[in-house]
């Protein structure tokens, strides 16, 4: 405890307590924000107490949506947003069990913090979103020392599991000496943070504005209660010596009707509650902490043994796994002495009895998952929303996507109509966007790189309270999905030809392409000497350009730069890797057979220009030879010819450029087989052990029908007797599919063991 | 100086275990020596009582352990080589049974009378079958007396012979056909066993035998400071075993430990093949310590990589060859590291 000495820590103790308990009317509930504990320790002690007044710890301007929380037509989780920050609502958040109370006993309550933007101000950081844009946060309370210590002490995994120790699986006398305690565990936890800390963190001003609401509140009434987040508690205790007045509220301010100024109600949902989404408040296994709440408003009709039936039977363990989990669990919480188990003595015990193997991370996988939950929170129809949200939901809606249940949407890319090309248009933007509303099938990657060649497409999207909040947040950039992608659009690297290229297809498929500035691709392509960069970029946007989904976007401009350019720095060929020299000719071949009316005749003279006009090793030589005779339709016989006449050394290289940019002259040409068939004679067990993976690559080019016609020619070439019936070894469908399942596997380890290149060898 | 080489465990904390009896007021398991609360201070450590923590790991682990003993089912402690599953085992029977004797080596040579009782043949021959000429094995005592017996390596036994153990575990009796009886086992009795997943890992053996065990992984230490006290402590504790006293460098050990992590991690075609285990550096350090304690010399990094060397390299070649790309990759750009770089160059890089 840095900011205290050791000897007054103790006196600082006994002052809290002494504030804590001084019985005057007011009740103190110090909370952890969705402990289930507090949740029902609250309800007991406003039982108790009765008060007059309830006062709790958020925005002022959220009891402009105090009628609609105490409404019976929401259902938690919920979250009250404001100005880019939510305060979310579970069953099990004691805030939300204190506003329900409230108006089950119609007692006023009042929200005593300051308004986001008065925070944002008095942060030093400004309000950054770096928290996911929740303004609970447990942080200070679980990250101090005090806790870190009590954490070595108990031999507890993380902070979290001494709360739930100290907390949640214990049984407490009465509400108050369980507030008692958590206030105790949280003045101390305090006192581990010094006042600059608290200063810099926005903590003094708020506790400035609950003090004054405190001091006001308890001038017109006898009996408050006062719920706080359990840091806050003791600097509150001094709420009459307050002489700042309550600051003027968001609700008070010219621009009181923007939603995002004031507040909101919107749906949550337990993906968002639990930490692993960000939220700093969020208490893990937000399922289970509902299911304690429950279990603790059965106060004592319910025994540990009860609790310990209930959970096993939500995770649907069979009666065998039951008897072994319930008795591991039993002793495991006596020697924890513990009352009734927590999530983490939970799955202590499932690991204990029911992971028969190593444990890995996702042994628990479906168990925790059950724990995590999947509640949506409720709210009335027809209420008014945020304005991006609103005008999302409004073209998700028109586009006759499902909002609720998750969908799929199917696209013939090769046939694909006008409002389906809208409604593709519409999940590229909104997945552009990260809004985690849609994912094409074959993961994001086939959205950001789009092939020509692929004729069909499925989209998997659902409308959850996450995509709500993500498109509230994104809100900040504009009022409209087309303004917000445009913003991104424009603010995403663009440093190189790639990412310029990459950037106009995802803003051709968004429909968005026209905002993107022209000049700077057009110089980057005038800069760009770089022959693969020149060539994939060539192809992509030429294959766009007469793709059916984008023909009324005029590329023809640009694939004309591209090709002028890739055209003057093809001689640079030389300087690559065979293997990626050959790759490229054969892609730019394939183009210009594809496009014969538009390319062919450049690409002849092309080639031939770089026969001609350039020095080149001699299997690079031959290949462009073999391209150039395919293309015109020319015998292929003196240019084979001309292979026999060179050395046995240089002969395999040559083969395998040919084989590689000619693959079907095996089959068609007499020569080249038979070349194939004397070198690989020639060759030593060894060397040609060396050679098969190359080989291999070379015939998997082939089909089947090619390989065995191969093989046919082979038999006669060689007269081999038997016949290679290699397609006909009797192969069952299932010898099939196992053989695929292996392939497979061994695809699977090699990846496991960083060995995947050899299987492109 | 004690007049045997190694001090069971029970031995060793002769004096902590008679202090948490004396103080041990929880209830005890039927069988038991201690409480389960005692237990769990005996192996996590007591600072306030002069309880010293004897395994570094997850504690949480521990308590698992303890409750899956006090249960129907026995424990399988599962983890890589050298990641002290069996020394967890022994302090666990020391503390649970009072003494942690009954051991079976599970070997590929382990038979079922090894695991269930066999006969002095000179007396079966004389008498015919009596319980003069049984001969008990460790499970057969341990039935016998409630205690726990401890099972090591038992994926190294074949899979019928892992088998005998199936109805010792369901039924807890022994059946003993040649003289017509069946010994049941007393409260307290249980099994824990060992595999390492290094080695045929725990998929040789059968699902009816799984089922009958609780399994806990134990893990790798993680944390570097708690490694390198862990070393630390181990070392002492031996070199005090065998009448010796040295000062242990701290640096040298930390510098190991970092080492160790790095190897731990690397992935791939680069990860060593060799166990890199706690009890791994255990030995190196240990060995570091005696070359400088009978040679009269500090203890050095020459020295360390030449232990490491020898601990390390086995049977795959391959290795030297990996550590010779960390110096390279790794070792070689940082300046405090050179000694370590120049000592690991002579042997891993020529």
């Amino acid at each position: 405890m840095d900011e205290l000495a050791e000897q007054d820590i103790g006196q600082y103790l006994a002052d809290c307590r002494a504030a804590f308990l001084r019985n005057d009317g007011l009740s103190w509930l110090p909370v952890r924000h969705h402990s289930p504990a507090c949740a029902a320790m609250t309800i007991e002690q406003l039982d108790r107490q009765q008060p007059q007044m309830v006062l709790i710890e958020a925005p002022m301007a959220f009891v402009d949506q105090l009628p609609l929380l105490q409404g019976d037509e929401v259902r938690p989780p919920l979250a009250l947003y404001q100005h880019q920050s939510y305060y979310p609502m579970a069953e099990n958040s004691p805030e939300w069990q204190a506003i329900r109370w409230a108006a089950a006993h119609q007692v006023p309550v009042w929200f005593i913090d300051l308004d986001q933007p008065e925070r944002a101000g008095n942060q030093s950081d400004g309000g950054n979103q770096s928290d996911g844009g929740n303004r609970w946060s447990d942080s200070r309370l679980l990250g101090s020392e005090y806790t870190r210590q009590l954490q070595q002490q108990l031999g507890c995994r993380s902070q979290d599991e001494v709360w739930q120790r100290l907390f949640e699986c214990r049984d407490f006398a009465s509400a108050n000496d369980f507030f008692l305690q958590v206030m105790l565990y949280c003045a101390a936890s305090r006192a581990c943070h010094d006042e600059e800390s608290l200063q810099q963190l926005g903590d003094l001003p708020r506790e400035q504005c609950m003090r004054a609401h405190i001091r006001d509140a308890r001038q017109q009434v006898d009996r408050i209660a006062v719920l706080t987040g359990g840091f806050h508690t003791p600097a509150l205790f001094d709420f009459a010596d307050e002489s700042a007045p309550i600051p003027a509220s968001a609700l008070d301010q010219p621009n009181a009707t923007d939603p995002r100024q004031t507040a909101v109600l919107v749906r949550y949902s337990d993906e968002l509650l639990h930490p692993a989404s960000g939220y700093a408040a969020g208490m893990p296994w937000p399922a289970f902490s509902r299911w304690q709440l429950a279990d603790r408003l059965k106060k004592n009709q319910s025994t540990a043994e009860d609790w310990i039936l209930f959970l096993l039977k939500q995770l649907g363990l069979t009666l065998g796994q039951r008897q072994n989990v319930i008795h591991h669990l039993q002793q495991l919480c006596l020697l924890r002495q513990l009352d009734r188990p927590g999530s983490n003595d939970l799955l202590d015990s499932l690991t204990s009895c029911l992971v028969k193997q190593q444990f890995t991370a996702d042994a628990l996988e479906p168990w925790q998952q059950m724990l995590r939950g999947d509640a949506i929170g409720e709210l009335p129809e027809g209420l008014p929303g945020l304005p991006l949200v609103d005008e999302v939901l409004q073209q998700v809606r028109a586009s006759r996507l499902k909002v609720g249940p998750a969908g799929q949407c199917h696209f013939d890319l090769l046939d694909i109509n006008d409002s389906a090309t809208k409604r593709r248009q519409l999940l590229c933007r909104l997945a552009f966007v990260d809004a985690g509303f849609a994912s094409p099938s074959g993961g994001p990657g086939s959205f950001y790189s789009f092939s020509a060649n692929k004729k069909r497409e499925s989209w998997s999207y659902q409308w959850t309270p996450s995509v709500e909040v993500r498109l509230a947040n994104l809100g900040r950039n504009g009022s409209s999905l087309e303004r917000v992608a445009i913003v991104q659009l424009l603010n995403r690297p663009r440093q190189n030809l790639s990412q310029s290229i990459t950037l106009l297809q995802q803003a051709m498929q968004m429909d968005l392409h026209q905002h993107l500035p022209q000049q700077p691709l057009y110089q980057q392509i005038h800069d760009c000497t770089d022959i693969k960069t020149l060539s994939q970029s060539f192809m992509q946007i030429f294959q766009l350009s007469r793709h059916p989904l984008f023909t009324e976007q005029p590329l023809d401009d640009l694939y004309r730069a591209l090709w002028q350019q890739l055209g003057f720095h093809l001689a640079a060929l030389n300087q690559l890797d065979m293997g990626e020299a050959l790759e490229l000719l054969i892609a730019l071949q394939g183009i210009a057979r594809q496009h014969e009316e538009e390319l062919r005749q450049p690409w002849q003279e092309r080639l031939h220009w770089l026969i001609s006009h350039n020095r080149h090793q001699l299997p690079m030589w031959f290949a462009l030879q073999a391209l150039e005779v395919e293309l015109s339709g020319a015998d292929a016989g003196p240019l084979l010819q001309q292979v026999h006449s060179q050395g046995v050394n240089e002969r395999y290289a040559i083969l395998e450029a040919l084989i590689t940019v000619v693959p079907h002259w095996l089959r068609q040409t007499s020569g080249l087989l038979d070349l194939l068939n004397h070198w690989l004679e020639q060759l030593q067990d060894d060397h040609f052990t060396e050679q098969l993976p190359a080989l291999r690559k070379l015939f998997s080019r082939m089909d089947a029908r090619e390989i065995d016609g191969i093989t046919r020619q082979l038999r006669t070439l060689n007269d081999w007797d038997d016949p290679l019936d290699w397609l006909q070894k009797g192969l069952s469908e299932q010898d099939v599919e196992q053989g695929m399942a292996l392939e497979q596997q061994l695809q699977q380890r090699l990846d496991q063991q960083g060995l995947n290149a050899w299987l492109s060898h | 100086m004690v007049n045997v080489i190694r001090e069971r465990a029970e031995q060793r904390y002769q004096q902590e275990l008679d202090t948490l009896r004396e103080q041990d007021s929880g209830p005890r398991p039927p069988g038991w020596a201690l409480s389960a609360a005692a237990v769990r201070r005996f192996i996590c450590g007591d600072a306030a009582h002069g309880i010293s923590r004897k395994y570094y790991g997850d504690d949480a682990l521990v308590e698992r352990a303890i409750v899956s003993l006090m249960g129907n089912n026995g424990l399988m402690l599962v983890g890589e080589p050298g990641t002290a599953k069996s020394m967890l085992s022994e302090l666990l029977t020391a503390a649970i049974s009072g003494h942690s004797e009954l051991l079976i080596q599970g070997t590929a040579g382990t038979t079922e009378e090894q695991i269930k009782y066999s006969w002095n043949f000179a007396l079966l021959l004389s008498g015919g079958p009596s319980l003069e000429a049984l001969l008990k094995s460790p499970v057969y005592e341990a039935m016998e007396q409630g205690k726990l017996v401890r099972l090591e390596e038992i994926t190294r036994c074949p899979q019928e012979i892992q088998d005998v153990l199936i109805s010792v575990m369901s039924e807890k009796t022994l059946t003993i056909p040649e003289l017509g009886i069946a010994i049941q086992a007393k409260p307290g009795f249980n099994v824990i066993a060992t595999a390492n997943l290094l080695d045929r890992g725990v998929n040789d053996m059968s699902s009816a035998l799984k089922r009958r065990f609780n399994f806990e992984t134990v893990p790798v230490i993680q944390d570097a400071a708690m490694e390198k006290t862990l070393i630390m402590s181990q070392v002492q504790q031996r070199l005090a075993d065998n009448g010796s006293e040295h000062p242990l460098d701290a640096d040298l050990v930390e510098l190991l430990v970092q080492v160790f992590h790095e190897l731990r991690h690397s992935s791939g075609p680069q990860a060593l093949e060799a166990t890199l285990s706690t009890a791994e550096a255990v030995n190196i350090v240990h060995a570091c310590a005696l070359h400088s304690l009978y040679w009269q010399q500090p203890m050095s990094t020459a020295q360390l990589v030449q232990q490491m060397h020898g601990t390390l390299i086995k049977d795959k070649p391959d290795d030297i060859k990996k550590l010779a790309h960390y110096l390279d990759v790794v070792v070689r750009e940082r300046s405090s590291w050179k000694e370590f770089f120049t000592a690991g160059k002579a042997l891993w890089m020529n």
